[in-house]
């Protein structure tokens, strides 16, 4: 604890408010991004913001061990993801979590539309959960397979067979909307 | 990775993003994110009890509680990291360093052994351990198991996320309902089965569940989960030796362990165990929590006299004959229990398994068939298993697996 001055009184800064004012910037810068990429593991809004309010709690009690800055958003991204997959050991609060929409997905779609994007979607959401993450952040985060698997906390292989396995899955299903060729045609 | 993989994964990707790059709002203020942290530190406080195997307590001699300040002086709150509260009069050895792993916990192909020689549940189906099955009718679900004579008690909740702990007859039939925090808890034999209500009253069945008695409230902010009972008769005078306790633990403000006895009283347990999490002639529980969740424990012969501590693994429970005990990751967060070790009672790691590295394999609840077995349900690729885990690390299933989400857990194995 430091004392600073300020026109005469004497305020007490505990290492508790510096802390506390680190966090609200980073709140602030990072949120939004942060709610997004909850979103994609959930596949519901409050869904996502439920488990991104746990990952942020975690993540301020153990703020002060978070040596170096520029890891938090790793950091962050590897507590969401585990608090996504621990959500199954409690039963009975699953069954609190809503979802917006119910996948079908069994559902094989071959053409080709302007709803391909929804589609896609609709169908990344019938993944195992450790498949959907790594797509999550292979191909939304855009991170490397070694980032992916230090999230994860699993190999390099281990990434790229569950990457392979979605993509499968999703090919299988969906072989139109995977194809890149007609995106680029709009172009 | 190929040309395909690599277009499709930019398709993906974009896909994504069309999702969500237009929701640019932020919801959430620090105060959120504090009400967050506090509720996990109470979770976390209770969570670590989960798993409880049959247990036995003896009480400190401290003074009657009177309300949620009690004996003992004041609160320790948490630990920062300096030592460890032992209460005994030497330094208490801290076992380790852990060494490197022994093998991976990958349970995908294994062999198939005997089926559990205890009792479990496939989904509504209850197996005892001669092999004969019941099927439970009025509970739409289990979460715990324990079996009581030839009846039995059940974990389950009512669909509105309120517990409850059933009495089922030898035929699966439920009977009474009683409404249930944390976990149900067994006498050494099984012949007793104890809870606690969510307002802190203790409940415990008995003699093939013919006698229901109430034994005192324990005090102190809940959570409250049972850990364990001491003995087979909580009867007062039946014999000269009747009379039982059951162990709770609260979390709130103040994790501790209290004893609530059948001759009227409720106690601490002391000896600097704030939750304990396993008994079998000797005690072991956590002593420190720590504000990042891990946790430091120790075994202690009796209330105070530690025998060695940890700050490495959760110690959820004897073997049969006291000589080891099956230990999980200090935090036990995340994926699951990730890291699964079998000790000695020296403390000396006799198998560590790390299953949350490459095999994905999760391993929830973890119970001693025997002296040299473990059991525990398992999670991996999308298959649940019951895999029974040897001394030497074998393992071989014990139900193999099935396929199944990983929100549907099927299989509970007996509390004990």
């Amino acid at each position: 604890m430091h004392i600073v001055a300020d026109t005469g009184v004497a305020r007490m800064t505990t290492a508790e408010d510096r802390r506390d004012a680190e966090f609200t910037d980073y709140l602030r810068a990072r949120q939004p991004r942060l709610l997004r990429t909850a979103y994609l593991l959930t596949g519901d809004r409050a869904g996502a913001e439920d488990l991104l309010q746990t990952s942020l709690a975690k993540l301020y009690l153990s703020w002060d061990k978070v040596n170096r800055r520029d890891s938090v958003d790793a950091y962050l991204r590897r507590i969401m993801v585990n608090e996504h997959h621990s959500l199954w050991r409690r039963p009975w609060r699953r069954r609190e979590v809503t979802v917006d929409r119910v996948p079908e997905d069994a559902t094989v779609i071959d053409e080709y539309d302007e709803g391909q994007d929804a589609r896609l979607w609709e169908l990344v959401q019938t993944l195992p959960r450790r498949q959907r993450a790594v797509v999550v952040l292979r191909y939304y985060e855009e991170l490397s397979e070694a980032e992916t698997a230090e999230v994860m906390g699993c190999s390099v292989g281990t990434v790229k067979s569950q990457a392979s396995r979605a993509l499968a899955a999703l090919r299988t299903r969906a072989p139109r909307s995977l194809d890149p060729r007609p995106q680029e045609d709009e172009r | 990775m190929n040309q395909q993989h690599h277009d499709e994964g930019q398709r993906l990707g974009r896909a994504l993003h069309e999702q969500v790059d237009s929701m640019t709002q932020a919801p959430l203020g620090l105060d959120d994110v504090r009400s967050r942290a506090r509720t996990l530190q109470r979770r976390r406080r209770i969570a670590v009890g989960v798993g409880m195997l049959a247990a036995a307590g003896i009480l400190v001699p401290t003074a009657l509680v009177v309300g949620d300040g009690g004996p003992g002086g004041t609160d320790p709150g948490y630990a920062t990291g300096g030592p460890s509260p032992s209460v005994s009069t030497g330094p208490s050895p801290t076992i380790g360093p852990v060494p490197a792993p022994t093998q991976d916990f990958d349970v995908s192909d294994l062999p198939t052994g005997a089926a559990p020689a205890l009792a479990w549940a496939d989904g509504l189906t209850l197996h005892r351990a001669d092999g004969s099955t019941v099927t439970v009718k009025g509970v739409d679900r289990i979460h715990q198991l324990a079996a009581m004579g030839d009846g039995w008690v059940v974990a389950t909740d009512d669909g509105q996320g309120n517990l409850e702990a059933v009495r089922l007859a030898a035929d699966g039939t439920a009977g009474d309902r009683y409404p249930l925090d944390g976990d149900l808890a067994t006498s050494p034999e099984g012949q007793v089965v104890a809870w606690a209500s969510p307002t802190g009253e203790v409940t415990v069945v008995q003699s093939g569940g013919t006698e229901t008695l109430t034994l005192p409230r324990v005090p102190g902010a809940g959570p409250y989960s049972a850990a364990a009972v001491t003995s087979e008769d909580c009867v007062e005078g039946r014999t000269t030796d009747a009379g039982c306790s059951v162990l709770v633990t609260t979390t709130g403000a103040r994790p501790q362990t209290w004893v609530s006895t059948s001759h009227g009283l409720v106690d601490r347990l002391g000896g600097g165990i704030r939750t304990l999490t396993a008994y079998r002639s000797f005690y072991a529980g956590i002593t420190e929590y720590h504000p990042d969740l891990t946790t430091c424990s120790q075994l202690q012969d009796e209330p105070g006299v530690t025998r060695w501590q940890t700050c490495d693994f959760r110690l959820v429970g004897f073997s049969p004959d006291n000589e080891h005990l099956v230990a999980v990751g200090s935090i036990g967060d995340g994926f699951g229990d990730g890291e699964l070790a079998i000790l000695d009672a020296t403390g000396t790691p006799r198998v560590h398994l790390l299953s949350s590295r490459d095999s994905f394999a999760f391993s929830l609840g973890q119970v001693w068939e025997d002296d040299s077995h473990v059991l525990t349900v398992t999670y991996q690729d999308g298959r649940w298993a019951v895999v029974r885990v040897g001394l030497d690390g074998s393992m071989e299933y014990a139900v193999p697996p099935v396929a199944g989400s990983d929100a549907d857990r099927p299989f509970f194995l007996q509390v004990r």
